[in-house]
């Protein structure tokens, strides 16, 4: 009997919607979702760990000495597939919304886009988000 | 529903795959030499150059690299006891400070290597 519970290979549901700061919406029909993201400062976090610590400690960090820009990017991608014909605009910054299957939101930016036309097929797009580092306040 | 976890607990000797790199302690003479992030001990590697018995000049070394204290330059040449405890690294000798070496690494942190040579 199958299972009701959502099982983590099961991707159904999931929505993709970018605000641009200035412009309307968009919400994707997404066929495609690669997401990379595990922490938006860690990559301002250096492992100092070392081998007096007992096992099962917890892994010790400290802050780099220089740290990026408070509005910089993290280096983090989020690639999107999707069915339409949604023109994303390189540069373009907002608030990317993803939904369902995982829940996350945050500053981004449009760093690569296409559109394919082909015969016998709807049209398909894909779009890249850079993920930006939330402004420290 | 979340996956099982992994039957693993690097805590439990009896699910583990080896000794743990972890809880390890360095000391030689007086000086504790603490966050330590590479140990390596070597002893007796060549091979003997005797003639009527096992016998060889070099006795073996130990290399360090630590970011926190532990001998400088000024020790270069001091006899002192070595002790290893821990992480199945285990060792108590005499040995001489040898080379101290330091590197900074950029948007990084500075750390400390020193050498000793067994001495026995």
């Amino acid at each position: 009997m199958a299972a009701n519970f959502k099982t983590p290979h099961d991707s159904t549901g999931t929505t993709v919607s970018f605000t641009p700061n200035a412009g309307v919406a968009s919400n994707l029909t997404v066929t495609n979702l690669q997401y990379s993201l595990s922490s938006q400062s860690s990559s301002d976090e250096l492992d100092v760990s070392h081998l007096g610590l007992t096992a099962g400690s917890q892994v010790l960090t400290q802050s780099r000495p220089l740290q990026g820009q408070s509005n910089g990017e993290t280096g983090r991608e989020i690639q999107v597939d999707y069915v339409g014909d949604e023109v994303f605009e390189d540069d373009t910054e907002g608030t990317l919304t993803l939904g369902g299957g995982i829940n996350w939101s945050g500053e981004a930016k449009v760093t690569s886009s296409s559109l394919t036309l082909a015969v016998n097929d709807v049209i398909r797009g894909s779009v890249t988000f850079r993920i930006e580092r939330k402004a420290v306040t | 529903m979340a996956l099982p976890e992994p039957d693993y607990d690097s805590t439990d000797p009896a699910k583990s795959f080896g000794i743990p790199s972890a809880g390890i302690t360095v000391s030689f003479g007086s000086k504790q030499i603490t966050k330590i992030t590479d140990l390596s001990w070597k002893k007796r590697g060549l091979l003997s150059k005797g003639r009527s018995a096992p016998w060889t000049d070099d006795a073996g070394s130990v290399s360090v690299t630590f970011m926190g204290t532990g001998p400088s330059a000024n020790d270069w040449m001091a006899l002192g006891t070595l002790v290893i405890t821990g992480g199945g690294m285990d060792l108590n000798t005499p040995a001489i400070c040898g080379e101290v070496s330091a590197k900074a690494s950029l948007n990084g942190i500075t750390s400390y290597s020193v050498e000793f040579k067994i001495y026995a």
